[in-house]
């Protein structure tokens, strides 16, 4: 698939009048970092969210476009996420025979890199002189934004910090994590899924399945359960820890 | 139902877009904590990331095959 071309200038004026432009906006800019990525073999730096994200942000501040006026379009594709979520079972239930056998190493590994992440962010931003709220609103960054705000608050951080963080995680580790964990030598896809959804929530999955839908079950899985894994404990299990830090 | 969830979930990047661009335009929050942040946000993902794979690699070898 080649980039799509440039719309001409005049269909452009008509369609940043209406909520088209969002939309139309989101459309391109990603079809075209897609195609770029397959060009470029998958190279990290090309990440399709990372780039989308960058470019259509740049656009926005050249053009003085408000981010209420492109999300009115853009609310159409971030709607697909609800659905999405629900739709990340169809592939778990199909890897239903491997899951049975690996619940166990599957669980432990979860708690080990929940747990190594978490105090690793912790304490690495602390040694680097970050503030409190900082460090609160460190912690929960590699679970689904909505749930790692009601963690910042809870541990008093900020919130809106927070969804930066979680964003900048996912990125880093759905365009990293392949390659990290190619070099660590694991080449099990449901290994691969499951410490990408672990640490690096959607966006991680999102990577995911572009590589297999085997790995994209075992990251959608990874996600959902350091969510649950991170709100029942980080409260009680790192609110001590930032208490006694600071 | 296979075939909407998965062409779905193809394009999952897609629907972190909007999310994403909106967050992006509150980087300057970062403020002069960033360097702090930055690499204590790109340590310990890959220390997370790479914690979970080497204990379920380690696990499922100790496991041994399945008959």
């Amino acid at each position: 698939m080649s980039p799509a071309p440039l719309p001409s200038t005049g269909l452009w004026a008509y369609l940043a009048t209406t909520p088209l432009m969002g939309l139309t906006l989101t459309l391109l800019v990603y079809s075209a970092t897609q195609a770029l990525q397959t060009r470029g073999r998958g190279h990290p730096l090309l990440n399709p969210v990372a780039l989308s994200i960058l470019l259509i942000g740049s656009w926005l501040g050249l053009s003085g476009t408000p981010y209420p006026v492109y999300f009115e379009g853009a609310q159409f594709i971030h709607f697909l996420l609800g659905p999405a979520t629900v739709a990340l079972a169809v592939p778990l239930v199909e890897q239903w025979h491997r899951l049975r056998r690996l619940w166990r190493p599957l669980g432990v590994a979860l708690l080990a890199g929940t747990a190594s992440g978490t105090l690793s962010a912790v304490l690495i931003a602390h040694a680097l002189g970050a503030s409190p709220e900082t460090l609160a609103s460190l912690a929960p960054k590699s679970v689904t934004t909505p749930i790692a705000m009601g963690i910042a608050e809870t541990l008093g951080g900020l919130p809106s910090l927070t969804a930066v963080l979680v964003v900048c995680t996912g990125i880093v580790g759905a365009s990293t994590g392949p390659l990290l964990l190619r070099r660590l030598g694991i080449n099990d896809p449901a290994i691969c899924g499951f410490a990408l959804g672990t640490a690096a929530h959607g966006i991680g999955t999102a990577r995911a399945f572009q590589v297999n839908p085997e790995m994209g079950a075992f990251a959608g899985l990874a996600m959902g359960l350091s969510a649950l894994l991170s709100a029942m404990s980080l409260p009680w299990a790192i609110g001590p820890l930032l208490r006694w830090l600071t | 139902l296979h075939a909407t969830a998965h062409g779905l979930l193809a394009h999952l990047s897609l629907l972190f877009i909007p999310a994403g661009v909106g967050v992006l335009l509150h980087l300057q929050r970062l403020g002069q904590e960033a360097t702090a942040i930055g690499v204590a946000l790109v340590l310990s993902t890959w220390i997370g990331m790479a914690t979970t794979a080497w204990t379920a690699h380690w696990l499922m070898q100790r496991q041994g095959p399945h008959p």
